[in-house]
Order: C-alpha cells, then structure tokens, then sequence
C-alpha cells in the first residue's frame, strides 16, 4: 500500500473513534487504535524505505498479498516481497514480524504500536476488567504513534512528494 | 473465556456497532462484526465440547477444531470467513467502502449469532 493510503485508511478509523464512548464502547475504540497506529507505522516504514510502497494488501498469511487482476473479484493472492506489516509481532510464533528491527525514531514508533496492541488480547478478545484509564493509555499512545509517524514521513518528503 | 463472557462481550460489540453507519464506519464495522461472531462462535464451540474456555480461536481459518462440525457451525463459520474476507482491501487495505460492504459485515455477523443461539439453546 502507499503512503497516501495508510494515512487515508487511518483517518477515517480516528473519525469513527471520535463517535465512540471510553466507556460503552471500548472494545472497538481499543481495537480501531491497533489499525491507525499500524497504518501510521506502515507508512513510515515506506517513508524511510524500511519496506516497500506498493499497490497491494496484505493477506493474513506473511508475505502473501491481495494484488489486482485476478478472476475473483478483480483480486488474486500472492506471494511477494514483505509489504506492509500486520502485527508488529507474531503471537506463538519465533519467526520476526519485521524483516529487520527498526532503529532509532522508527524503533520508538513501534514500541508505542507494541503497547497499543498489548490492549487488544486483555480487553477484547479477553475479558480482563477494563477501565477508562485504560482507553485513555492506549489513545495516547495512538497519538504518539501517529504525531512521530508524521514527522518521519515529512521529513522523508513523504506526504508532499 | 467462559461462555456467558463471550456472549456479553459479543452484545456488547453489537451495541456498539449499532451507532455507527455502513458506510463511513465500514471499517470498524467490519471488524467489530468479526469480533462479536468470534465470541459466538467460540461460546458455541464450548458449549459443543470442541475447545474450552482455555482454548479460544482467533480466525475462522484454524486447526484446533474438526473441518465439519455440522450445518450450524458450518454456516457460522463459513459467515465468519465472509467477514474476514473483507478485511485485506476494507481494513489493512485501501478500497472505498461503500453502504453496502458494511452492511454485508453485519448481515454475516447476524448469520453467525442465529447459528450460534441454535448450538447454544439446543
């Protein structure tokens, strides 16, 4: 996917956030977080040339994309080189999410995406009794994914060039 | 989680995904439509003594259960794969929702809770 599309994609799932309740609705409000923080993780990913930017999408299976032209719909699967990231790491698995460990600004990116999804297991496909303050930890680090995100894809000219 | 927690949790996502709108919120829709019809799924697995409450699945696509477990929970499961599906181009991709996709969620989700009620009352 392209830098322009993660950013699309993410914007549209912080507007829905915007129309969800901390408290009624928490579950889908943690759950949205994992999917911007991982577009805006993506994205800079491209921006900093870690991945490739590309016009596919990622199936669940590592390494396996939806691509176009296929009979099925306009869309086929198939294997390509890593793309865009699904989870920042592969639960019960050794085999790395990431071909190589991001350093730097990118590194601190992650580790607020790793929090963001440290949510997801407890609250949602779990039962762990959540609080409020809970939600509000993981918009922030939502936010903080997202706000340094931005500033590497600019500073790599990857929103006006 | 036990069965009683996956229902609650799975009317809880569907009051939720009662205030949003097909078509601007179709992501989450999405998403929450595979998450509640998951709850289901796995209440109703437990109450078939196919997993237990230490033994929850994640995707329709998974080793853990028999591949045929009987029409209900085939056409739940097969409801599920439907909402997975849209996942890689709505979700993790970029095509443009429209009404009807986020509709196609719910509807497959309502599929999979119907299908479940009947494993879990019979």
């Amino acid at each position: 996917m392209y830098v322009a599309g993660h950013l699309w994609r993410a914007e549209r799932l912080e507007s829905t956030n915007t129309r969800l309740d901390l408290a009624d609705d928490y579950e889908m409000l943690l759950w949205n977080c994992v999917h911007v923080a991982t577009h805006y993780f993506n994205a800079a990913l491209h921006a900093a040339r870690v991945t490739e930017e590309r016009d596919d999408y990622p199936a669940s299976e590592a390494n396996y994309y939806y691509v176009r032209g296929g009979a099925n719909n306009g869309w086929k699967v198939t294997w390509a080189p890593f793309g865009d990231l699904v989870h920042s790491h592969i639960p019960g698995s050794s085999v790395p999410a990431l071909p190589t460990e991001p350093e730097g600004d990118l590194a601190l990116v992650l580790a607020d995406l790793r929090q963001v999804e440290s949510y997801r297991a407890r609250f949602v496909r779990g039962n762990q009794p959540y609080h409020v303050a809970d939600g509000v930890s993981c918009l922030e680090a939502c936010e903080r994914t997202k706000n340094l995100a931005l500033k590497l894809i600019d500073n790599a000219g990857g929103r006006s060039g | 989680m036990n069965i009683q927690d996956h229902t609650a949790k799975a009317a809880r996502i569907e009051r939720t995904i009662a205030k949003l709108d097909p078509e601007r919120d179709a992501e989450c829709i999405i998403e929450a439509s595979m998450l509640a019809a998951t709850h289901c799924i796995n209440a109703a697995l437990h109450r078939m003594g196919y997993t237990d409450p230490t033994g929850d699945i994640v995707h329709s696509h998974t080793s853990v259960i028999p591949r045929d477990l009987g029409s209900p929970m085939n056409v739940a499961l097969a409801a599920l794969s439907t909402i997975e599906g849209l996942r890689p181009l709505y979700v993790r991709g970029g095509e443009s929702p429209t009404f009807a996709v986020g509709v196609a969620a719910i509807e497959a989700m309502h599929t999979v809770r119907a299908r479940c009620e009947q494993l879990l009352d019979g």
